[in-house]
Formats: C-alpha cells, structure tokens, sequence
C-alpha cells in the first residue's frame, strides 16, 4: 500500500513538473518573439539600463499588483518590461503578448477613454505627457519617459517598435464592418467574456451610437456557428422572459426579438449567421441600426 | 517570583492583551475620545502651478490634522512612528498613483513637532522600489523633513500571526511591528479589480509575500489586515485623484483635482468618504461593507459629524 501511495505521488510529481516545464517551454517562444521587438540600434541613442525581465499571467501581480487581473482577464501570455535612458530621459517600454489581436484591442480598449489624445501609430495610439501606449497586432505596448524631451522619445521608440511589429497595423476586422452614422468615436470594446453578466454572450465587440442625448450600446456576439448563435438568441430570451417581457419582432426579421426588464432596460436581437447581435437601449428608428449591422454581416 | 517581576508580567500580558484586542498601533481610549474622529478640509479653489499645488497640500494636511485636535493627540515625545504613504509606483506626483509627497513631508514635520523621536516613512513598492521612491519625490520630501525613507528589505518579512477571519498569519514587514505608532496616508484612486484603493488597501504595502492571494478575497483579506495593524492615524490625500486605470494610472487624462485631504482615526468611515469622491457610494465597494460588518467602523461617515474646514 505504501508503494503504490508512493509510485502514484511521484507519478502525481512527475506529470505536474511535465506539466509546469511545458508551460514554461510554451511561454519560451513568447518570450523570444517579444525581445525581438526592442529595436536595434535603439532609437534616440537609448541605452538599456538593464536586460528585459518578463512577466507571465502567474506572476504579472509581481510588476502590477491589482492592475493585472485585467490583463490575465483579456488573455496575456507574456510581459516584456525593459527600461532605457536616452539622455536625460529614463524610458519604461512594457510590450504585452495579448495572444491574438482581438484580445490585444480589448486590452488597449479597455484603457483609452474617448476624450484621449489619439495619434496615428499602430493600429490607433494615444499620448499624454511622458506616456504613450499604442496597440498593433497581438501586441499592447505602453511606454512611458521622465525628463526633458520625453514625448519625443517615446516617439521614437513606439514608431521603431511599431515597424519591427510589422504586421496589422489594423484594428479587427469586424469593426469596420459595423454602421459608422451616429458611432461614438473610439468608444469601440472587446469583451472575452460575461459581457453584460451573461457568460453565454461572450466574447463580444461592443460600439456606443448615439442619437441626439441617447446612447445605445451595440453588441455582436461571436458565436461558433450558427446554431450556436440562436442557441444564444434563446438563452437571451428565455432571460428576458424570466425576469421581464420577451416578444417576437418578425419586423425586424426571423427570430428576432424585442424585450426588456428593470435593470436591463430594453434589447432588440437578432442573429446573422454565426453571429448573435443585440442593441441596448435602443433610440427611436434604432431598429435601423440593427438591419444595418445584420445586412453587413456574413 | 517577585513582586517585582510578577507587576512587570502583569504589565505585559496587559499590554499584549490590550495590543491583540485594539491592533498594534491603535489610540487607546483616552486619546480616542479626545476629539473628532474626521475631518475633512478642502480648497475653494484649484491652485494652479507646481508651488501653488505643494503649498495646498501643506496647508490642507495641516487644517485636516488641526482639525481633530493636532498630532499631539496622536504622536507623544519619543515615539517612533511609520508613516505609510502609497509609493508603488514608478509615477511622477500629478499621476497621482503615489500620494503628494507635501502631504507626506507635511506629516513627517508634525510628528516631529509632537516629539517623535524617529519618524520613518516606506512602502513595499509594486514597481522597482528605488525608481519609485525618487520619481514620487517622496523619498527627498520625507527625507528633507527628517524622516528615515528607505526601500524595504525583503528578508525583513516575517511571518506574523493575525488570527483573521480568512488570514490566520501573513508575512508582515517586522520593522513596522516594531514601532510604536503608525500613520497610514493613501492617495485616492480607482482600482480596476475593487473599484477603488484608498486606506484599507494601501495597508498591503506592509505585507510582502504572494500579494495575489489578497485579490482572492479582497474584502475579507483587506478587513482582516486593517483589523490587525489599525493605524493610530489616517490621513487621505485627495488633492488629486485616480479616476480611471488604477492602480498603476499614468494618463493624465485619468487625473482629476478635489483638493481635498481628509484625516481621522476610523479606517471604514475615511474610506467611505473618500469613495465618494471617486462617485462611488461606500456600499459599491466590498471592503468598506466588510469593515462596516466587522464593527471595524462605519460606513455612515456622516454620523461622525465630521468636521469641515473651507480654505
């Protein structure tokens, strides 16, 4: 009996060493496609004040405390942090590996606020005094300087990191595609998961439009397919009818439904394909706005 | 054994008892009802200009420390005192993600004014401790009023018993266990996983160990360390705020001015205060309703009669 409690702890061992090695072998290619971003020669006669450590999603709260549950949250696979001096100015580059370009804008999207000052780099960037964070591909970079002449700097740190990133210099895909009339600028999100508190809904892209002082919220819910869409659609419903009224909407089209209740207020939804598309709050002829965003979708 | 050693047995399991029954640093009764237990003091007007800024936040730390009787109340000659500001970050002052170093250097001068006879200011630092100490400006301003500011040592943790309701020991920084007074100054800000920081989280700058665990349960966690270290003193600063992207924040677009600093000696009521001037109501955040239930203090900051003072 003490053998075999013997032989299944080390079997036990075994495969959770396996398992952590194969993790860490996983994060290996991360890590080296993220160093080979940091640009050579280094912009603005940079020095690195020291190598680059790197962050995982097991360990971020080591570098950000509390502010790196959302990042695990929207998926980090690894963390770059290098800091740098180019003169009299002290540079922190942070490149987070979203894993996708989709969980990259959630990230980015989740911090910038509509009233920022937005430049063109990347797929969309935007700069304050000494930071500047910017989102291309998979890839989050948020950088920041300290010392006379740091916007510049960073500047020229986000344009040299921004072409060794080379690739889709793009936001997704799919937000082009969405009704442009009445959207509020760069109030566009991503949610992986539980948008609106329904783990059925996820992920999610999310755009405001609004119509004089009313704000409605757009959401297109990425479904694996088309039954699953109108699983979703279902399961919406059924909600709504739980906790307030759900009915048919065939003027919208087939399946469609309109519903509200008390805390949610009121939804119109519709699927398209596999794509499950609701809008909160609607305005009035906001009903538009859903056959707009059906007829442009797959 | 003697007399004597028997009164001086005596004499330290009081204090133990008393010390486990109020926290380490806790007022006893006598200086806890010698004057209100908030006050609140804010500018009219929002100064402009880097020395107009600093001069507020002397003035508004001194009315708001005057305004619950003055350090005295707190601070005795030959105490030793930790003042605990937020310098996790590697953030200037009007990022406000560390708190106003005037605010700090103001304190210091108090405490040294009442008679400390050492006053030291630290914090375990989230991002590298000595960038964070310099670019704060925290470490020259304490520094140049006198106190000891330096970065922790990370083999000073020891583990230390807490008897918490979820938290039964944690690695506690064992310099801080050792003085005898302790003034905790956290800055106002948004957190993006529990809404806002303001005192009760910025005592995890006393713990080391896997932070992390803490976010398994903020409210709980958060309420059993407020319980053990209860600060003699705390003040907020509040002449800028935190109001998106917390903790780290860097975005000056995030950055909003109250002109405002608060000071007070009950942990849940200075912190329902300071969540509504984030918009927040104190029941919105988990902590707060957790301390409340604890009997640790009040949510209903205004049943203190707090008083006001309108510079």
């Amino acid at each position: 009996m003490k053998l075999c409690s013997f032989t299944f702890l080390s079997i036990i061992v075994l495969v959770l060493s396996t398992f952590g090695k194969a993790q860490s072998i996983a994060q290996e290619p991360s890590r080296q496609e993220i160093l080979k971003l940091i640009p050579e020669p280094l912009p603005a006669g940079a020095v690195a004040q020291a190598v680059a450590s790197f962050y995982g999603p097991d360990n971020l709260y080591q570098y950000m405390d509390g502010g790196a549950d959302i990042f695990v949250l929207y998926g980090v696979r690894t963390l770059l942090h290098q800091e740098f001096r180019a003169k009299e100015v002290d540079v922190t580059v942070d490149i987070f590996d979203m894993g996708s370009s989709d969980t990259a804008f959630g990230m980015y999207a989740a911090e910038r606020a509509p009233n920022y000052h937005f430049i063109t780099i990347g797929a969309e960037g935007y700069q304050d005094a000494g930071v500047l964070n910017f989102l291309q591909d998979r890839y989050y970079a948020k950088l920041s300087g300290f010392g006379a002449g740091a916007d510049a700097v960073l500047d020229a740190f986000a344009r040299s990191l921004s072409a060794r990133i080379g690739t889709k210099p793009v936001l997704p895909a799919l937000l082009a595609r969405l009704p442009s009339e009445n959207r509020k600028p760069h109030s566009e999100q991503y949610m992986p998961k539980d948008p609106l508190g329904h783990p059925f809904l996820g992920p999610a892209f999310v755009v405001a439009y609004t119509s004089g002082d009313q704000e409605s919220k757009l959401f297109v819910t990425l479904a694996r397919d088309e039954a699953d869409a109108q699983q979703r659609l279902k399961q919406l419903a059924e909600h709504f009818s739980k906790t307030g009224q759900c009915q048919a909407a065939p003027e919208l089209g087939q399946g469609a439904i309109r519903a509200s209740n008390s805390f949610e207020g009121n939804v119109v939804a519709q699927t398209k394909g596999h794509y499950l598309v609701l809008l909160m709050n609607p305005a009035t002829g906001g009903e538009r706005l859903i056959k707009e965003t059906t007829g442009d979708l797959d | 054994m003697n007399d004597g050693s028997r009164r001086d047995f005596l004499k330290t399991c009081a204090m133990i008892g008393a010390a486990m029954k109020l926290g380490p640093f806790a007022l006893d009764a006598d200086a806890a009802d010698a004057g209100p237990a908030l006050c609140i003091a804010h500018y009219k007007t929002s100064p402009q200009g880097t020395d107009a800024i600093a001069e507020e936040a002397r003035r508004l730390t001194q009315e708001a420390v005057n305004g619950l009787g003055g350090m005295s109340r707190f601070i005795s000659k030959g105490d030793v005192v930790w003042i605990k500001p937020n310098i996790g970050w590697n953030r200037k002052p009007e990022q406000a993600a560390t708190t106003n170093p005037d605010v700090v250097a103001t304190l210091v001068s108090l405490c040294k004014q009442a008679g400390a006879k050492r006053v030291i200011v630290s914090d375990n630092s989230c991002n590298s401790a000595v960038a964070s100490f310099a670019r704060s400006g925290i470490q020259q301003a304490a520094q140049g009023a006198g106190a000891e500011c330096f970065v922790m040592d990370e083999n000073r943790f020891r583990k230390t018993s807490m008897n918490g309701k979820v938290m039964p020991a944690w690695e506690l920084y064992g310099d801080v266990l050792g003085v005898n007074k302790f003034i905790n100054v956290p800055i106002v800000k948004n957190h993006s996983l529990c809404k806002a920081t303001l005192g009760m989280k910025n005592l995890m700058g006393v713990a080391g160990g896997e932070r992390n665990r803490f976010h398994q349960d903020l409210s709980n966690t958060l309420v059993d360390l407020a319980t053990f270290i209860r600060p003699t003193l705390v003040v907020m600063d509040a002449v800028r705020v935190l109001t998106a992207n917390g903790p780290t924040g860097g975005n000056l677009a995030d950055v909003q001015r109250r002109d405002t600093v608060a000071a007070g000696t009950d942990q849940v009521a200075i912190d329902a205060f300071g969540a509504t001037l984030l918009g927040l109501k104190p029941h919105d955040i988990g902590y707060i309703v957790e301390g409340s239930a604890r009997k640790l203090g009040t949510m209903a900051f205004e049943s203190l009669m707090p008083r006001r003072v309108e510079i």
